[in-house]
């Protein structure tokens, strides 16, 4: 049988099959209220200290809204990676995988409603010691400006507004377009040296829009910002990530900050932190040094002088 | 091809205007205002107060200081349209049930409803009814041409003045009389008020005639004798003092201030407008433009390779592939336009580039009526009437329509009031084009998705947190769509909520909420398909 004069088939053929697929990818992704039904068998698969994934990560607002902070906080959205997790919990759609557990082995998995939760160990678990940001509190840390002669501490304040709007717009990286200004640490340190600061934590977008909790550290001018924690536990590795923010009104100059790490006294690294790469990773080794704990003081510096924003996070494993 | 419109054709044509009009108008309540919207309206004040200062007082109207006022901020002409949408909120001011709103933006919904009709009467013309219905309703069920029909100063407009002026253009070819010339001349100079790069369609006419008449105009050329359609002469003589003329802002400075004029329109345009295309128009739509444009071309060159003597210049510029091949220069042109006007109504980020491509859209919409009508034939030739009865073979026909405009149709109504975050199966729906990382709704046009949930669930007096879109909230509230007593502040500090809509690379603005705000749980999402467009926090 010829097929051409059978052809124009191929018309109405197509036109019904794309109505059928429209009908089948409108109704794919899960909605709100299919999170909410899963929230139950997620309690029962993970663990109290489990990370919880939810993949595609444009379907997470209703996971947050169907779960609450619980699930899903603000800690674990902010998370440096995964290797500190022992377990997490994969909540899919849509057959899509989370590429960050992609080392982790399942051991067991669920289907509910259109969601696939796996739970996941992790091999190569490395546990976090020490978290420098959830620490920035004035029992376990001091925080001083040195100028040269003298160290000048930096005062603790815990601001009751909570209007940031005034604060300095930073244009790092993919942020450039939108020129956000800067969450307001609200617990701070306040440094009076040649220009007023503070040191607190707050929470930026990295390259590719993930949150980051880290320490705001500016370096100051003409002078060493020092931050001093005491009581670290020593682990392996002093490992983390940091950045240098450009202020919108400030015009790039090619100058680094540069940022050291001491264990008991001695200096275990220093990395120069350029400005338009985003957060940078650092990982300075202490498994050399003797074991139990010690002072830890992290150094940030201008080059040439010049006082620089700066954030970092840090963790001891 | 009939000279004269069937008044069946014209009455089928009147009712599609009214009735997308009707729809339109019914739909636009849900429809919000996207930032490059709001600056068109406020703009349109600004000429609206000129309007009544020109009627009340045209002298004091007329003097410089009160045009450049009025004018300063139409940094795109739009003139003609910001008077008709200032006119019409006048005469609208006192009808209770007309929103300042809808006032504004019943002009450009009436137009875009024109476009539909014209499209009808177009296609109707060069290939029969049936393509005709199939060609308006195949631009008008396009999700984001829907969409864009309902807003004002959108490039939906800019397509709808663009097809005016090809369509004119094409009659003034047909008819000797300086009818349809001097309606191309205005088409042109309106189209030159909202688009900065329309002269480029200018190219597309080159184009068309030198393909089609060709050796005719190098032979003329060789006997000293310059063959060229009048409506160029129109076009290229007169368009720009029409220009001048239409729009009080260049009534000073001239020259500087078209220069500044033509050159907002050179850059790089937002998105890629295959995947963008590709993404917002159904795919039964886009396989029948193929079809059509490509049984076009065969057809054209089929006629040349037969023509034994050039045929005479009317004969072949009358013909139905004249039109086939101006839609088809059109549709490029449109592109082109796009790509040298990046700053074009739309096209800022808030559109993120899905809605620019749709000056192409009506052309694309004619090419598949052709492409619907060489099917049609398809069926007819492989059902004589001997075999299938002439009732069935009309029933097949009906079901070959049906099958071509019933998935554009679902997918429309599925769309609305999500036209900006509507996606085809092409790319996967809206699911699909969430991890492709596409555009879903901007900022500004995602409040409407949240005005019951504030109307509903705020106290009084409460405040939110709009660091952008303060001025698309408050046409909302002027609208009657959200509580009067409700604030937009610019200070995230002390509001009590904080909408965060998706768009890439502005995560930062969500954390800010998160980190003030001190929860990352929004208290309500709004959803399309599965994916969130909008979603908000409340400070707890």
């Amino acid at each position: 049988m010829a097929i051409r004069p059978w052809l124009w088939l191929a018309i109405p053929g197509l036109g019904a099959l794309e109505l059928v697929m429209h009908v089948l990818l409108a109704t794919k992704a899960p909605t709100e209220e299919e999170f909410a039904r899963v929230a139950a068998q997620l309690d029962r698969l993970r663990k109290p200290d489990d990370l919880v994934v939810v993949v595609p990560a444009w379907s997470e607002p209703l996971a947050r809204k169907a779960w609450g902070e619980e699930r899903l906080s603000l800690f674990v959205r902010s998370r440096m990676d995964v290797s500190s997790y022992a377990g997490a919990v994969e909540v899919s759609a849509l057959d899509q995988r989370a590429p960050e557990l992609a080392s982790f082995e399942e051991v067991q998995r669920v289907r509910a409603e259109r969601l696939l939760l796996r739970r996941l160990e992790n091999p190569r678990y490395v546990p976090s010691l020490f978290v420098f940001t959830d620490q920035v509190r004035p029992d376990r840390m001091l925080v001083g400006e040195w100028n040269g002669e003298a160290e000048r501490d930096c005062e603790f304040v815990r601001r009751k507004d909570t209007d940031s709007s005034a604060n300095p717009k930073f244009s790092r990286g993919a942020e450039r377009r939108l020129s956000e200004p800067l969450p307001d640490p609200q617990p701070r340190f306040v440094c009076t040296g040649a220009k007023a600061s503070f040191v607190g934590v707050t929470l930026l977008a990295e390259r590719d829009m993930r949150p980051r909790r880290c320490i705001l550290a500016p370096a100051p001018f003409n002078g060493v910002l020092r931050l001093r924690f005491a009581q670290v536990p020593i682990g392996r590795v002093l490992k983390g990530y940091a950045a240098r923010l450009e202020s919108a009104q400030h015009v790039l100059d090619g100058t680094h900050v540069a940022f050291s790490a001491y264990v008991g006294g001695q200096r275990v690294g220093r990395q120069a932190i350029a400005a338009e790469v985003g957060f940078v990773p650092f990982e300075f080794a202490v498994q050399h040094l003797q074991r139990g704990s010690a002072e830890v003081v992290f150094e940030v510096e201008g080059e040439r002088g010049a006082g620089r924003e700066f954030c970092f996070n840090a963790e001891m494993r | 091809m009939s000279d004269r419109p069937r008044s069946s054709d014209l009455g089928i044509a009147l009712l599609l205007w009214v009735a997308y009009a009707g729809v339109l108008g019914v739909t636009v309540p849900a429809v919000g205002y996207s930032a490059s919207e709001v600056g068109y309206l406020q703009s349109t004040e600004a000429v609206g107060d000129w309007l009544g200062l020109l009627i009340a007082a045209p002298e004091q109207a007329l003097h410089r200081e009160m045009i450049e006022k009025a004018w300063a901020s139409s940094e795109t002409c739009f003139s003609a349209f910001k008077l008709l949408a200032a006119a019409s909120r006048q005469l609208l001011s006192n009808v209770p049930w007309a929103s300042p709103g809808f006032a504004y933006r019943l002009p450009p919904m009436v137009w875009g409803a024109f476009g539909v009709a014209l499209i009808h009467g177009w296609a109707s013309r060069v290939l029969n009814r049936a393509a005709g219905l199939v060609a308006a309703l195949t631009f008008a069920l396009i999700p984001v041409a829907f969409s864009q029909a309902h807003v004002a100063g959108s490039p939906l407009s800019i397509a709808v003045t663009g097809l005016l002026c090809c369509y004119c253009y094409v009659r003034s070819l047909e008819r000797s009389g300086l009818g349809w010339v001097l309606a191309t001349w205005g088409a042109f100079v309106l189209l030159l008020q909202v688009q900065p790069t329309g002269w480029l369609l200018v190219v597309a006419f080159v184009a068309h005639f030198l393909l089609l008449q060709g050796r005719t105009f190098w032979n003329q050329l060789r006997r000293r004798r310059l063959l060229v359609p009048r409506a160029w002469l129109y076009v290229a003589v007169f368009s720009w003092p029409g220009l001048l003329a239409s729009w009080p802002r260049l009534w000073f400075e001239p020259w500087q201030r078209l220069q500044s004029y033509l050159d907002s329109g050179v850059g790089a345009a937002p998105g890629n407008p295959w995947v963008i295309t590709a993404g917002t128009v159904p795919g039964i739509s886009l396989v029948l433009f193929l079809t059509g444009t490509v049984g076009s071309l065969l057809t054209l060159l089929h006629t040349w390779e037969h023509s034994e003597a050039p045929e005479s210049s009317s004969s072949i510029l009358s013909s139905a592939s004249s039109s086939e091949l101006l839609w088809l220069f059109a549709a490029i042109a449109s592109y082109a336009m796009v790509e040298l006007n990046p700053r074009g109504a739309g096209s800022g980020p808030d559109a993120g580039g899905v809605n620019v491509w749709i000056g192409a859209y009506p052309y694309f919409a004619l090419l598949a009526a052709r492409g619907f009508d060489g099917v049609c034939r398809s069926f007819a030739e492989n059902s004589s009437a001997e075999v299938v009865p002439p009732l069935i073979q009309r029933l097949g026909r009906l079901a070959v329509g049906v099958s071509v405009l019933a998935g554009p149709l679902v997918m429309c109504v599925h769309s609305y009031p999500f036209g900006q975050a509507f996606y085809t199966p092409v790319v996967g729906g809206a699911p699909g084009a969430a991890n492709l990382g596409l555009h879903r709704t901007g900022s500004s046009e995602s409040l409407a998705l949240l005005s019951t949930y504030f109307n509903e669930h705020a106290s009084a007096g409460q405040t939110i947190y709009l660091p952008r879109d303060i001025a698309a909230f408050e046409r909302l509230r002027e609208d009657g769509r959200v509580r009067e007593d409700l604030q937009p502040t610019s200070a995230i500090g002390g509001s009590e909520y904080a909408p965060y809509t998706w768009a890439p690379k502005t995560s930062a603005a969500e954390y800010r909420i998160w980190f003030d705000y001190g929860t990352t749980t929004p208290a309500e999402v709004v959803a399309h398909d599965g994916v969130p467009i909008v979603w908000v926090y409340e400070r707890r």
